[in-house]
C-alpha cells in the first residue's frame, strides 16, 4: 500500500441514537438527533461541518438524505452504500477528504429505518431474477453453521451450545447498555430451546432488526485537542470486496471468510500491528449470527483455525476477558440498521477509549477494531477500521 | 405421482434428457411436446421463458443458464464453473479460478451428479414446502453452485448426500409459472 491513514485523522465528537423499534422517528429524525449528539460532543455547530458522507442502503438516496433533514447549508454530502460496511464506508469517505486537505471537519453519518417496511428481516433481498434457490440470510449462514460442525467434528449439541455463549455473552453486554434495542440476560437453556430460524441456527443465534443511526465528527489530527482533550485517533481503514468465487469453485471450505482475512491483514500492516490478540484491546464485530462472529474471531487471527470454542468457553471475549467482544451488545443487542452499524460500533469504541461506557467499561483500553461483513460468507464486502488512542 | 413442484412439462424434460443422454442435443432440429394436460395451452411459448414478476429480458439474456443449466469450463485452467448469483454475468465471462476473460467452452450441469457440501432448513424463506432445503453442491468433475432440495426428507439430509438434478416449478404467479433446477437425493 502506498499510504496509510493511521494518525492523520481524528474523531472528536460522536453520536448515537437508542436503536430499537422507533415508531415515533423517521429517518430524517435519526439523522438529526445522532448528529446533534456528535456536534454537542465536539463541541462544534451542525453550521461548522464542511462536507459530508453518509451510509444508507435502504432508507435514504443521494446527499438530500442528510441535507434535506438538517437543512444543510449548500455544502457537498455524497451518500455511499457498500452493503453491511455502508457506515465504514462513510467514515473513509470523510477521513479520506480530511486526510487529502481538502476539508478540515467532516461529518460520518449512518442510518437506516427498517421498520416501517412492515416485515422480518430486511427488505429487497431477493435475487434479482427471483428464479433460483430460495434461503434467507439466516439460511446462507446456517450453511456455515452445518459446514462449520461438520469441519471440527461438533455434535450439534455441542455445535449449538458453543454458539450459544456467544450469544449469552452479548445479551449481559446488551443489558447494561441503556442505548441497546435487546436488554435481556439470555440462559443456555432458552438459547438451546428457541424455535429454528434456519437449521441449525435458532431465534436466540440471530441478530435484531432495529432502526437507529450514528455519526461522527472526523477532523485533522493536528487540530483535534482544540475540540476535546481527548480526541480518538483512526489508525486503519481497509475494504475487501469478494469475487464470489467461493459459491462456484469447491476450493472455499464455508468455514472462514477469506474477505475478512484479508481485510484484517491489511488493516494489520496499515496500523502496524504484528500480534492482534495481544496488541488489539477490544473489538466491535459483525454478529449477524452467532456463527459470524465464531468464525471472525478465527479470521482476525484473534483465535487458531478451529479453536475458537476453546476460547469462547474459556471467557477470553467477556468483558472482563483478555480481548473483550461486543462490549457494547454487537448487532446482537443493536439490530442492524445497515448503515448505522459500523459508526455504532465506533461510538462504543470512542466511548471505551475515552473511559466513558460506564457500567461496560474495560480496563484502560488502548485500541480498538471494528469489523463489518456484508451479503454472504462466500460474497461478502468486509471492511475494518481500528481506532486508538 | 407429481410433486408439487412438478408438471407435465417437468415430466417431458425428464424423459427427453434420458432420450438424448448418448447425443448430442445440438443435432435435435425440433421437439413436440405431446400432452392431455399442459400447463400452458393457450401460451406455451411464455411457458418457456416464463418470469413472474419483472424483468423478463433478464431472463430472456439468461435463458441458457436459467432453463438448460448451462455453465462454461474454462479454457486455460479446466474449471468448470456454474453462477445462479445475482450480481455476476450470465453467462460467466471471467473465470473464478484464474481470472481468464471470455476463453470458455460450454459445459452442461444438467446430467450431473453432486455431493451435498452443506445445507440449511430454513423456516425464514418463503416456499411451498417448508422446511427450504438449501444445498450448496460440488458436482462430479468440478463445479459448485446452490439448489433447492425436492423429494427429500429433511431429516435425513446430510453433508455427503449424493444428488442428481431435476427440472422444476418454482414460483407461479398471475398465471405464469417460473421454472429452474432442483437438487434431489438419488433414489437407487
Amino acid at each position: 500500500m502506498a499510504g496509510s491513514i493511521k494518525d492523520r485523522v481524528a474523531i472528536v465528537g460522536m453520536g448515537c441514537t437508542k436503536f430499537g423499534e422507533l415508531w415515533d422517528k423517521g429517518p430524517g429524525d435519526l439523522v438529526v438527533d445522532a448528529v446533534s449528539e456528535a456536534c454537542a460532543d465536539a463541541g462544534i455547530e451542525v453550521k461548522d461541518i464542511q462536507a459530508v458522507w453518509v451510509g444508507t442502503l435502504f432508507s435514504g438516496m443521494g446527499g438530500r438524505s442528510v441535507s434535506e433533514p438538517l437543512k444543510l447549508q449548500y455544502i457537498p454530502v455524497t451518500r455511499v452504500e457498500n452493503a453491511c460496511g455502508s457506515g465504514h464506508e462513510a467514515v473513509r469517505g470523510a477521513s479520506y477528504a480530511v486526510a487529502a486537505g481538502i476539508h478540515d471537519i467532516c461529518l460520518a453519518v449512518g442510518f437506516e429505518k427498517l421498520k416501517d417496511e412492515g416485515m422480518s428481516g430486511l427488505p429487497g433481498m431477493e435475487n434479482h431474477t427471483n428464479t433460483h434457490y430460495q434461503s434467507s440470510m439466516p439460511g446462507v449462514f446456517g450453511i456455515m453453521a452445518t459446514r462449520y460442525f461438520n469441519r471440527y467434528g461438533l455434535s450439534p449439541e455441542e455445535g449449538k451450545t458453543m454458539l450459544a455463549k456467544i450469544s449469552i455473552k452479548s445479551h449481559h453486554n446488551g443489558s447494561l447498555n441503556p442505548k441497546a434495542h435487546l436488554r435481556r440476560e439470555l440462559t443456555l437453556e432458552q438459547v438451546l430451546n428457541a424455535p429454528i430460524i434456519a437449521w441449525p441456527l435458532g431465534l436466540f443465534d440471530c441478530c435484531g432488526v432495529s432502526d437507529g443511526a450514528a455519526a461522527a465528527i472526523i477532523t485533522r489530527a493536528d487540530m483535534a485537542k482544540k475540540f476535546r482533550p481527548d480526541p480518538v485517533y483512526i489508525k486503519a481503514l481497509q475494504i475487501c470486496a469478494s469475487p464470489t468465487s467461493g459459491r462456484m469453485t469447491s476450493e472455499y471450505d464455508y468455514t472462514h471468510v477469506e474477505e475478512a482475512y484479508r481485510a484484517g491483514v491489511a488493516a494489520y500492516e496499515e496500523a502496524g500491528i504484528k500480534d492482534p490478540r495481544k496488541e488489539i484491546s477490544m473489538a466491535e464485530v459483525h454478529d449477524c449470527f452467532s456463527i459470524t462472529e465464531a468464525v471472525t474471531m478465527e479470521d482476525l487471527q484473534f483465535s487458531p483455525r478451529g479453536r475458537v470454542k476453546q476460547d469462547i468457553e474459556a471467557g477470553t471475549f467477556h468483558l472482563d476477558g483478555e480481548l473483550p467482544v461486543q462490549p457494547d451488545g454487537g448487532l446482537k443487542c443493536f439490530g442492524h440498521p445497515i448503515g448505522a452499524s459500523g459508526i455504532r460500533m465506533i461510538y462504543e469504541l470512542y466511548l471505551q477509549l475515552q473511559g466513558r461506557a460506564e457500567q461496560r467499561q474495560i480496563k484502560d483500553p488502548k485500541l480498538g477494531l471494528a469489523h463489518n461483513m456484508g451479503n454472504e460468507p462466500y460474497a461478502p464486502v468486509v471492511s475494518v477500521c481500528m481506532v486508538g488512542l | 405421482m407429481a410433486g408439487y413442484d412438478e408438471d407435465s412439462l417437468m415430466m417431458a424434460v425428464e424423459a427427453a434428457i434420458d432420450c438424448l443422454r448418448d447425443i448430442d442435443s445440438h443435432t435435435v432440429d425440433g421437439i413436440f411436446f405431446a400432452t392431455t394436460t399442459s400447463p400452458y395451452k393457450e401460451k406455451q411459448c411464455s411457458a418457456l421463458m416464463a418470469l413472474p414478476l419483472d424483468r423478463l429480458s433478464a431472463i430472456w439474456r439468461e435463458r441458457r443458464v436459467l432453463l438448460g443449466l448451462w455453465g462454461v469450463k474454462c479454457k486455460r485452467c479446466g474449471t468448470p464453473q456454474y453462477d445462479n448469483g445475482a450480481m455476476g454475468t450470465s453467462p460467466i465471462r471471467v473465470c473464478a479460478e484464474c481470472q481468464a476473460q471470455d476463453d470458455f467452452e460450454d459445459y452442461n450441469f444438467a446430467g450431473r451428479k453432486a455431493r451435498v457440501f452443506s445445507f440449511t432448513l430454513d423456516q425464514l424463506a418463503q416456499v411451498a414446502d417448508p422446511p427450504a432445503s438449501v444445498v450448496l453442491v460440488d458436482f462430479e468433475g468440478g463445479g459448485r453452485a446452490f439448489f433447492d432440495l425436492t423429494d427429500r426428507d429433511p431429516d435425513k439430509i446430510e453433508v455427503g448426500t449424493e444428488v442428481e438434478m431435476t427440472f422444476r416449478k418454482m414460483q407461479f404467479d398471475r398465471g405464469i409459472t417460473n421454472y429452474f433446477w432442483k437438487a434431489r437425493p438419488i433414489r437407487c
